[in-house]
């Protein structure tokens, strides 16, 4: 009994020291991507195992960059401004996501029901994958100018604290 | 006590091998697949489990379908000739997929190293995304045609 006590006395001590210590500003998890520092750790390995980087992978980290700014906006001391802007800028970016990925979804399907049929035309599915490759890239260019787009709505001196603040917990 | 215990843990392993060989020869049945057979549903089928088909499904496929020749080429009375031809086909798919994720990795290094920059180079950056999408779709043409190329010596 007396060692059950104690050991559940250990672990609420090691949770609390746990949460004060990591107590923080801002949530790390939320702003590790903070001006462009999660591509310091983009996953080589699933490109390496997928062959191609699936627009997916791009996209993550924009999103994960893009919210991350809202989510310090305390931290980073955003103005009313760049607030408002950051928000049309990532409304924005969604709505190119789920336009692009539909059409990449669509234009996805109807390639492999073009390869599901025994004898299929090639020029018809060279055609398909043409498209594909246009859309794929409009979508992950779009997506990567609007992370640019809005890393520029900081100052020079938030984009800095904002580094500063990612870095060690990287 | 301690009897229990091992007995426990040496029932558990054996239960978790029968599952693990149980599993690995359903993977082997699955592993054959011949012309359209291997593309039925998989677009539909991947979109409901992940959201997006990425080109790797197709890449994936695409070999799967090429290997499947190569390992049945007795079972589909292919005579040397075509026998060596599925071999090629096969052989060079992989190296261009090889190929290809080598490109794919140093490009995309390059775009992330890019986009690390405090103020990225949009121009760069497209460059980037068009040698990444170029690699990629050419790619995936070329394993259609080699697809195309091995169904068609498959019918003779």
């Amino acid at each position: 009994m007396r060692s059950i006590i104690i050991s559940l006395l250990v672990s609420v001590t090691v949770i609390m020291s746990g949460i004060f210590v990591n107590a923080s500003p801002v949530s790390k998890k939320k702003v590790k991507c903070l001006a462009g520092m999660c591509w310091r750790d983009l996953d080589m390995k699933k490109i390496e195992e997928q062959g191609c980087p699936a627009p997916m992978i791009i996209i993550n980290n924009i999103l994960r960059e893009m919210n991350g700014y809202l989510a310090a906006d305390k931290f980073l001391d955003l103005k009313p401004d760049q607030k408002k802007e950051l928000r049309m800028l990532r409304h924005r970016c969604h709505r190119k996501i789920i336009k692009g990925k539909s059409l990449l979804n669509l234009l996805s399907i109807n390639l492999l029901d073009d390869m599901a049929t025994n004898e299929f035309s090639v020029s018809e599915v060279d055609d398909l994958i043409s498209q594909l490759r246009k859309a794929c890239s409009q979508l992950v260019f779009g997506v990567i100018q609007d992370a640019i787009d809005a890393r520029m709505i900081l100052t020079p001196e938030q984009r800095k604290k904002a580094r500063d603040f990612v870095e060690p917990i990287r | 006590m301690k009897r229990i215990t091992i007995v426990t843990a040496l029932s558990l392993l054996i239960a978790w091998s029968i599952c693990a060989v149980k599993a690995m020869a359903q993977e082997e049945v699955n592993d054959v697949c011949f012309k359209a057979e291997c593309w039925k549903e998989e677009g539909l089928t991947r979109l409901a489990t992940t959201g997006c088909p990425t080109p790797t499904l197709f890449i994936k496929t695409a070999l799967r379908e090429l290997k499947s020749y190569v390992k049945a080429a007795d079972d589909l009375g292919l005579n040397a000739m075509q026998k060596a031809k599925v071999q090629k086909i096969y052989d060079q798919a992989n190296m261009l997929v090889i190929k290809a994720q080598g490109q794919l990795q140093s490009i995309t290094k390059l775009l992330a190293q890019e986009m690390v920059k405090d103020v990225p180079n949009k121009n760069r950056i497209k460059g980037f995304v068009d040698e990444i999408e170029d690699v990629c779709w050419n790619t995936i043409s070329a394993l259609a045609k080699d697809i195309h190329e091995a169904r068609s010596l498959i019918k003779k």
